[in-house]
């Protein structure tokens, strides 16, 4: 009985406990060299100065955030590691990320809220990111 | 048996019975999906049947529901994944997809099958033949990457 009862409580308690464990994200510090955000794609000044701010931290060469770079790399639309169809696809997925508010990470904000993205730079922000998508489509 | 194990017993039995009846809502089985990328879209077999099993209880309509996926715990576990996944992409629905949402779809599948991402760990734990090779992993990125050139061609 007593055997029982320490094997089932730890185990329930484990299998609890794992539906957690697989949503945790490290926060990382954003980079402190900011790659040149300059790129084929069309970026005019204030574009490029929401993208400085809230999102060159993690979405570059340099960053130390493995999945951020993962997810969405500004340098390889430059160095034509981006194909076409990936770089409409990328560019896709920063007005989906927008649009659902799941960019900038809320952890992430939290430690720099300065870096948050206001609702007029998230606007500006996913209209080019659409119009850019739709040029490179070529609709 | 003293009282006091007893009773430590009986509050486990019934804190698994109450449990088992809260309530939460399992995410529907619909067999029938006209706008399913493997009915929609032609896909290698290898591919399909990778897709099938490494991925569809989770992305698709057509989820498998294993016995123990009713029983709390887990349940809770199965259907919050089942869920989001669904959420995140859903196969059952390519067709309705917009072009540029069917890239993003896979660009984000060759990422994330690319990385180990995909499936999740947990996965194949109790799914043996959920499991991707390194080459099945790469087939997977070659078929995603072709398929997103191939839209805007």
């Amino acid at each position: 009985m007593k055997r029982t009862i320490t094997i089932l409580v730890p185990a329930m308690l484990f299998v609890f406990s794992m539906s957690f464990m697989f949503d945790v994200e490290k926060i990382e510090e954003p980079s402190k060299a900011i790659s040149s955000t300059s790129s084929k794609l069309e970026m005019p000044e204030n574009i490029k100065g929401i993208l400085d701010k809230s999102c060159m931290g993690c979405h570059n060469d340099a960053s130390t955030s493995t999945k951020g770079k993962m997810k969405l790399n500004f340098d390889k639309f430059n160095n034509g590691k981006y194909s076409t169809g990936k770089q409409i696809a990328k560019l896709n997925g920063i007005v989906k990320s927008l649009t659902k508010a799941k960019m900038p990470p809320k952890k992430f904000l939290s430690k720099y809220p300065d870096r948050a993205l206001s609702a007029d730079d998230s606007k500006a922000l996913s209209d080019w990111a659409t119009a850019q998508a739709t040029k490179l489509a070529g609709e | 048996m003293s009282k006091k194990k007893s009773l430590i017993w009986y509050s486990i039995i019934g804190i698994f019975i109450l449990m088992q009846v809260y309530p939460v809502s399992q995410p529907e089985v619909v067999k029938e999906n006209p706008n399913d990328l493997l009915v929609t879209t032609q896909v290698p077999d290898n591919i399909a049947v990778m897709l099938k099993e490494s991925c569809y209880d989770c992305h698709s309509n057509e989820t498998i529901y294993p016995w123990y996926s009713y029983v709390a715990p887990v349940k809770w576990l199965v259907n919050r994944d089942t869920r989001l996944g669904r959420e995140e992409l859903n196969f059952s629905n390519w067709a309705s997809m917009s072009k540029m949402d069917r890239a993003t779809a896979l660009s984000d599948i060759s990422d994330e099958v690319s990385e180990g991402d995909m499936p999740m760990k947990i996965y194949p734990i109790m799914h043996a033949e959920a499991k991707l090779s390194d080459e099945d992993r790469q087939a997977i990125v070659d078929w995603a990457d072709e398929l997103t050139e191939a839209l805007f061609d």
